[in-house]
This record gives C-alpha cells, structure tokens and sequence, in this order.
C-alpha cells in the first residue's frame, strides 16, 4: 500500500504523480489518494445503499 | 517454431516512420491492449481497426471531501484520432444511494466534455463520444456541444467526481475508452 499527495488544480484535486495503471483500488480520502495492489488487504467494501 | 512476422515491423507511436508508404502494415506496440495494426495511405499511419484504447483494471474511490477530484487521467496520443476518428467513452459509477448529489466530469484541458450527476441510485453510468470533424482541433460531442481540442498533439482525457456530501462515497467502477 502506498500513499499519492494530492494538490489542489484550479479547484481540483489532483495526484502529485500519476496514479498506478495496475492498483487494484485507489481511494482518495479528502487529503490523500490511497493506493491498494496485488497483495494489499483491502479496506472494507463501501456501503452503497444506506 | 517461429512466430513472428518479419514483414510487419513493430514501432511505438511516438517513434513510427515519419513516411507511410502506400499498403504499407506496421505495427505499433505501445497502443491499445495489446498494440495495433497501421495502414499506410501514402502519407500517414491508419489504424485498421476500432480498438478498445484503455479499460480500467481496478476502481477509484472518493470519499471525505466536496471538492472536485481527479480520478483518474488517460494518456491519448496526439494523431491517434485522426481526422474523422471518434473517442467514445462508457463509464459505470457506484455511489451512496442517497438524496446528495454526486457529480461526475469528462475533461480535456479546460473542456468539460461530459458530465453527470447521481442520487437516490447505487449506480449509474456516464458515456459521451467526441467525433473529429474532419479537422484534429474541431470537435462535436453526443450532445451537439461543439469543441476546439487540438488532438494532434498529445492530451490527457480527465475523469473526475465530486460529492455535495462529504461523507458520501462515489466510485468508479469501470470506465472503457475506444477509439474508432
């Protein structure tokens, strides 16, 4: 698992390097994008319907 | 046993013969998912087919924040489109299935392309196509909106979301690009 900083772009969030083409799950979570690839355990999945 | 082809020599997009003889196949490697065949017209590169340009292979999550985020960014190569070529795009996102607004954006430079907005559903897709009008920097969309990108030099097409609730959570699932 690693971590991406993000900088704000004319109002937009915006990877401080570019985002892996492989990871299995990226999260960004208001500061910073969470990178997740083969091997990572995963963070639990979203609940989508409250 | 041998399996290559010795007529068809392989290139990256950026490194391909400047002259495109007439018949002439070429291929070019770094291009789609698994390199693309090129026709020579006597003088540029065409590619012989539609091809299936990027998809998605994990997802992308937002979360704690209503600012307008980066998702995810697709490298296109200049003349890729050519003249009368066409992106077309279909993107699956899931989200808190609840009354906030979830925002979602198509962007190339300062273009919005596309955009779409989401509540009270788990999912729900956005899919645009931008259509060269003959001419690499003028452009149509699927909904009539007219555009001046100048695709013959590269560009990046941009998704991203944007929550009206920061404790929300807006995903995206899946996302192909094709070029045709």
């Amino acid at each position: 698992m690693q971590t991406i900083l993000a900088v704000l772009v004319d109002d937009v969030f915006k990877p401080t390097i570019s985002l892996p083409d492989d990871a299995k799950l990226i999260v960004f979570n208001g500061t910073e994008y969470v990178i997740y690839e083969e091997g990572d355990e995963l963070p639990p999945e979203p609940v989508y319907d409250e | 046993m041998e399996l290559s082809n010795p007529l068809i020599s392989e290139y990256t997009w950026a490194n391909k013969p400047s002259v495109a003889p007439l018949g002439q196949i070429i291929c070019v490697t770094d291009i789609g998912e698994n390199g693309i065949l090129c026709r020579g017209d006597g003088a540029n590169w065409k590619r012989t087919s539609h091809i299936t340009y990027y998809s998605l292979s994990g997802t992308v999550s937002l979360t704690g924040t209503t600012t307008e985020t980066t998702l995810l960014t697709i490298p296109i190569k200049g003349g890729l489109m050519g003249l009368r070529g066409r992106l077309g795009e279909i993107a699956v996102f899931a989200m808190t299935n609840n009354a906030n607004i979830k925002t979602f954006r198509a962007k190339i430079g300062g273009s919005t392309i596309a955009t779409g907005t989401g509540s009270n559903l788990n999912s729900t897709r956005m899919d645009f196509w931008l259509l060269n009008r003959n001419n690499q920097s003028s452009q149509y969309n699927n909904n009539t909106t007219s555009f001046a990108i100048d695709t013959s030099v590269d560009f990046d097409l941009v998704i991203t979301g944007q929550l009206a609730n920061a404790a929300d959570t807006l995903t995206l699932s899946a996302l192909t690009l094709e070029a045709l």
